[in-house]
């Protein structure tokens, strides 16, 4: 059983949502919240979900800011964004906070259902205005001074070109002669190194007093 | 002890002070041997070395011409200016040593002196010079500098004082005459003269001789910590065992502490309202709260606290009843008590009154006692049984003996019989508290049931319907010229030609209880209440036309004053003979003097504290809100610390309303606020009515919001169409800088409003056609939420097409290849893409990339479409400005459509727009040629 969560601040949309996952066999929705804040102290309380599918506009703190707040205490809950906007610098930037995936608003029901056992099963989904984003973020912030884990590896960077080219997974497979599931994995090691990096600054920042 | 305190409890964040002092903004700061505070009146801010103090040992305070706080410490200097603390370079060098003093010199030069490394000046040229006992001062420890207005400065040292004049170093020319060597302070007062506190006492020098005062003016203890004078010839000193008051000419003493010899008294401050506040080493701050109240409790030597009333015998004596103690008698501040034991019938006693013959009556919970010579006497069965009495009334011409009751009526003794008044006679209630009669011979009974007045014969009774604020009325007060006041439970009423005129008329005063009324030998009123005691101009406050105005006529005095407590008890007023007043209170006795009655009229400052808007607080500057952070609270504090509890605010919400309110407390909130311009203001009021100068303000705005509801929804998406050509419309003006943010925040704005609720929609159906529909309604279902899908993505588009961030190819060619992934990818159609040659990061147009973007969409749709191709090939190039899109594939039916279709049209049409050719050809497969220069 899958247990996810919900941030989402516009409560049609929360209750469809929730409504709609909890009657999957396989799903259920315990909690459905219209802000991080409220997430946050549900958290303290209650049992972690596995997936928490989290608008970016949020009344009070941003979906972003929540994303690295939660995976900071909770690292092991997987987090969707919500987004209304196709708006890959946003989306960009949540992936960095610390987001397994993203989801556009409209996307129906069953298309939110299967990305949410997609994830679960190892999957993550990339597009390729992400991965351009990826590559220069990996060429630009992190100059070769930089530690080596977190640079992209030799087979990352083909995967991450692939989807530049607009590949799909299964043509990358095909092309670098690996299975798909592979693909997958190597996608989600990649949003990992992103997660790193946003990390260190957290870091840095705790260093210089500021946290 | 009238002095009220401030140490650990109130949040000081030590109980030792060792410097004092109110800075340009009325806010008072506070020195202590663990951490530097600011202090508003209610609360302590305290600032620590991790807030950037050099030390959390702080020794002095000092506010310079530009508004900078000089900090001393144990461990050199730290400075704050725009609330942030640091050590400027300069004065690093000053770290090693602890700092005793700063001042300030005609010059602007900072001068500090410190306790074994002499004194540093820091000059115009940031310079750090030291001069010590090798440039000719008399000793490295100096405790305090001054200047006189001749340019001299002064040095107190360990060892005299040593002056500063034209560059020459010099010892006080009246060194042998000085009490003491050790020199702990000095201060110079207006006419010149300089005052030196020493370990032996105080030195006044006047230019041309000193004069000493010490332990024969009056002074506990000689060594003498800090002077702040408040005139010419008198000044507050602190020593090392309480504060002193000098006259001119002797001390008053001080011992700050009860039952404690004294504390040390390391600072004196005088406040801008001219409180009196003390530094010492263990008791917090405290400040002055002067000579009108002093109070008399259980600690010295009242039976009871709870004082219900007084009387003043012929030696002018005063005698307390108390609910509890018997009575007690006062002489000369001892006090006698007599109780059960000396044969009162309760000691529950409520009144006390001498007759004519100086007989005592006390009226008791459980009956009447008559004492004389202070023995009880014996009266008969019939008035020694009278219970609950409340009030005694003696007509000076028959020698009859009213009695008021709580719950019998009006008994009247004339000596042999006893007669009786109740309801069944006309009175308005059986509970009558007070007794009084007019000049004209009417009787007046402040009763439960209203006002009753009785001419001998009739009564004729006052309640709420004659204008009475209540009807349970607890005193009546005659005043000089013989008007009638009424106290009652919600506040008071005078009696003015036969109408009732309540003083009572604003709400918020609703739940004040007055006990009493008085009028002082000044005639001016006094309202004795459960809240403390205030003195009221009543012209004023019937000339009021809103609370706030009102409140200027109203001077409030409590616990914060010196009232020994707020709750003052019914009957519990007496003014005695020699014009001072006696006031009983649930917490003991207050010997109150009018005329000592501390009045200043310094407006308090007002400071907005802080803005939350939407549960976040405002950034600096910030004045522009979001729709859903239309819940803005205010908070903000008015300076007064004579009373800081009793300041009230007055705020207004222009945009909102004019009229100024009275604020519940120190914060406003304000919820749901529609979209406009707002300016908020709020001005404080002082316990003695005075107004801030200036109100503090702030501007803002709420921004509107796109509001949406199911109905206008449905209206929303007939518009949306016509709005999204509105929209192509700007888009090709696209003139102005302006109109294109503009653009981008209404596209913003119907995306984000009008996306949620499409996706609302979207959502919906979805849900729907899980649960038991016909295939038919099912299929509906889908269509209406493919719609609102296809309407959300063209509102995506606009968006992402106007946004400035996305204006590369590369941007353009992520999007293009997410629109075709996405819809030939479902259809399992292959596409190729060749951008090969393309500069990634080379800007386009935004009507270029716009209208490219969209005749993509439509070259894709139409192979999702209309072909049965499973292969497709998109191309991009720019050479030289030439701009060349191709969309090919391999479909080989021909639809009438494709070729003659809308989408072809729309496509002619969009190229058209950016100044570019189309071609479609149509063998192997389909293809949509567009070329442009840009």
């Amino acid at each position: 059983m899958t247990k996810i969560g919900i941030v989402e601040d516009n409560k049609k949309i929360r209750d469809l949502i929730q409504r709609y996952l909890d009657m999957q066999e396989n799903m259920e929705c315990p909690v459905a919240v219209d802000s991080v804040e409220e997430m946050l102290e549900y958290l303290k309380e209650y049992d972690v979900p596995d997936v928490m599918l989290m608008d970016i506009q949020l009344p009070g703190m941003s979906g972003i800011e929540g994303i690295s707040l939660i995976k900071k205490d909770y690292p092991e809950t997987e987090i969707i964004m919500l987004t209304i906007y196709h708006d890959s610098h946003k989306i960009f930037d949540s992936l960095c906070a610390g987001a397994s995936g993203y989801l556009l608003k409209h996307t129906s029901l069953p298309e939110i259902k299967e990305s949410i056992e997609t994830l679960m099963e190892g999957g993550a989904p990339m597009s390729p205005q992400i991965a351009r984003k990826v590559i220069t973020h990996f060429s630009e912030t992190n100059a070769p001074k930089e530690k080596k884990e977190s640079m992209l590896t030799d087979r990352e960077q083909d995967i991450v070109n692939g989807l530049v080219d607009g590949l799909s997974y299964k043509l990358i497979a095909d092309r670098f002669d690996i299975s798909i599931d592979t693909v997958r994995a190597h996608i989600r090691n990649i949003y990992k190194k992103l997660h790193v990096n946003s990390k260190a600054e957290v870091i840095a920042k705790s260093l210089r007093g500021e946290i | 002890m009238p002095f009220r305190t401030y140490s650990i409890e109130q949040g000081l964040s030590e109980s030792v002070a060792h410097d004092l002092l109110q800075d340009r903004h009325g806010f008072i700061w506070i020195a202590t041997g663990y951490g530097l505070n600011k202090f508003d009146g209610y609360d302590f801010t305290t600032y620590y070395e991790r807030d950037g103090l050099s030390s959390n040992q702080v020794n002095t305070l000092f506010e310079d011409q530009d508004g900078t706080l000089w900090i001393g410490t144990t461990e050199g200097v730290s400075i704050m200016q725009n609330d942030t603390i640091f050590t400027p370079d300069v004065l690093e060098n000053l770290d090693p040593y602890s700092i005793t003093d700063f001042f300030e010199d005609s010059r602007g030069e900072k001068w500090i002196a410190t306790d074994g490394s002499g004194v540093w000046v820091l000059t115009d040229d940031n310079e750090l010079i030291q001069y010590t006992k090798t440039n000719g001062l008399s000793n490295n420890h100096v405790r305090r500098i001054i200047e006189t207005e001749d340019g001299t400065l002064w040095f107190a040292t360990r060892n005299g004082v040593t002056t500063l004049r034209e560059g020459n170093f010099d010892r006080f020319r009246f060194r042998d005459q000085m009490p003491a060597e050790r020199i702990r302070t000095m201060d110079i007062s207006d006419n010149g003269n300089i005052w030196f506190g020493t370990r032996e006492g105080l030195a006044i020098y006047n230019g041309s001789s000193l004069k000493v005062y010490n332990h024969e003016h009056g002074l506990w203890s000689n060594r003498i910590q800090s002077i702040r004078l408040t005139s010419d010839t008198t000044a507050w000193i602190g020593t090392e065992e309480g504060a002193a008051f000098f006259d001119g000419s002797k001390f008053e003493m001080y011992a700050l502490q009860q039952g404690a010899p004294g504390t040390v008294v390391y600072s004196v401050l005088r406040d801008r309202e001219d409180n009196i506040w003390f530094g010492t080493l263990g008791s917090g701050i405290k400040m002055y709260l002067g000579e009108a109240f002093k109070n008399y409790t259980v600690e010295n030597g009242l039976s009871n606290n709870i004082v219900t009333g007084f009387a003043e015998d012929a030696e002018k004596n005063i005698w307390m009843a108390t609910y509890g103690g018997g009575i007690i008698k006062n002489e000369k501040d001892k006090f006698t008590a007599f109780n059960s034991a000396d044969g009162l019938r309760d000691e529950k006693v409520y009144t006390l009154f001498f007759d004519a013959d100086s007989s005592l009556w006390i009226g008791t919970r459980n009956g009447i006692n008559l004492m004389r010579n202070e023995k009880i006497i014996s009266i008969p069965d019939t008035v020694e049984n009278i219970r609950m009495a409340r009030d005694f009334y003696q007509d000076p011409e028959t020698g009859e003996i009213w009695i008021a009751t709580y719950n019998d009526g009006i008994f009247i003794y004339d000596g042999n019989s006893l007669k009786n008044l109740t309801e069944d006679d006309g009175l308005a209630s059986n509970t009558v508290m007070k007794i009084v009669r007019t000049e004209d011979g009417n009787f007046w009974f402040a009763t439960y049931g209203g006002v009753s007045m009785y001419d001998g014969v009739n009564f004729r009774n006052y309640t709420v319907l004659d204008g009475l604020p209540n009807n349970g009325v607890i005193h009546i007060m005659s005043d000089h010229e013989g008007e009638l006041w009424f106290s009652t439970f919600n506040g008071i009423a005078k009696f003015n030609d036969g109408n009732i005129i309540s003083l009572s008329r604003y709400n918020s005063e609703s739940q004040t209880i007055a006990y009493f009324i008085f009028q002082d030998h000044d005639e001016n009123y006094w309202v004795g209440t459960n809240k403390g005691l205030y003195n009221l101009n009543p012209e004023k406050y019937l000339a009021s036309e809103s609370l706030g105005e009102a409140l200027t006529s109203v001077n409030m005095y409590t616990k914060d004053q010196g009232l020994v407590s707020n709750e003052m008890n019914a009957g519990g007023s007496l003014i005695a003979s020699d014009g001072t007043v006696w006031l009983g209170t649930v917490e003991g006795a207050t010997h109150f003097y009018p005329d000592k009655v501390k009045f200043q009229n310094h407006p308090p400052v007002i400071h907005l504290d802080q803005v939350i808007a939407g549960g976040k607080p405002a950034q600096k500057n910030q004045s522009t809100y979001d729709y859903n952070r239309n819940f803005v609270e205010f908070n903000f504090t008015g300076l007064s610390y004579d009373g800081p509890n009793q300041v009230s605010y007055e705020y207004r919400l222009r945009g909102l309303s004019n009229e100024w309110q009275i604020a519940g407390g120190r914060n406003v909130r304000f919820a749901s606020l529609p979209p406009g311009g707002y300016r908020f203001e709020v001005r404080a009021y002082n316990h003695f009515g005075i107004p801030s100068e200036q109100a503090a303000s702030y501007s803002f705005q709420i921004l509107p919001p796109f509001w949406m509801s199911w109905w206008f929804i449905l209206f929303i998406l007939l518009l949306v169409t016509g709005i999204i050509v509105m929209i192509y419309q700007f888009w090709k003006t696209r003139k102005l800088v302006e109109i294109e943010r503009m653009r981008v925040q209404i596209a913003s704005d119907l995306h984000d409003d009008v996306g949620s609720s499409l996706t609302e929609l979207a959502l919906q159906t979805d849900f729907l056609q899980t649960g038991k529909v016909s295939d038919s309604i099912k299929k509906t279902l889908q269509q209406i939420g493919d719609h609102s899908r296809k309407i959300v993505s063209s509102l995506d588009d606009i968006v992402w097409s106007i946004d400035a961030r996305n204006d590369t190819i590369g941007d353009l060619t992520d999007r293009m290849q997410d629109y075709a992934n996405n819809v030939l990818g479902r259809k399992g159609i292959e596409v190729h893409y060749n951008f090969e040659e393309l500069k990634m990061d080379k800007k386009l147009p935004v009507h270029v990339k716009e209208n490219i973007y969209l005749i993509f969409k439509e070259a894709v749709n139409n192979i999702s479409k209309h072909s049965n191709a499973d292969k497709a090939k998109v191309e991009l190039t720019l050479k030289n400005d030439e701009l060349k899109l191709c969309v090919d594939d391999n479909g080989s039916e021909i639809s009438d459509h494709r070729k003659s279709g809308q989408g072809l049209r729309n496509m002619k049409l969009r190229a058209e727009r950016i100044g570019a050719t189309t071609r479609f050809k149509n063998s192997d497969g389909f293809s949509v040629i567009v070329t442009g220069t840009l």
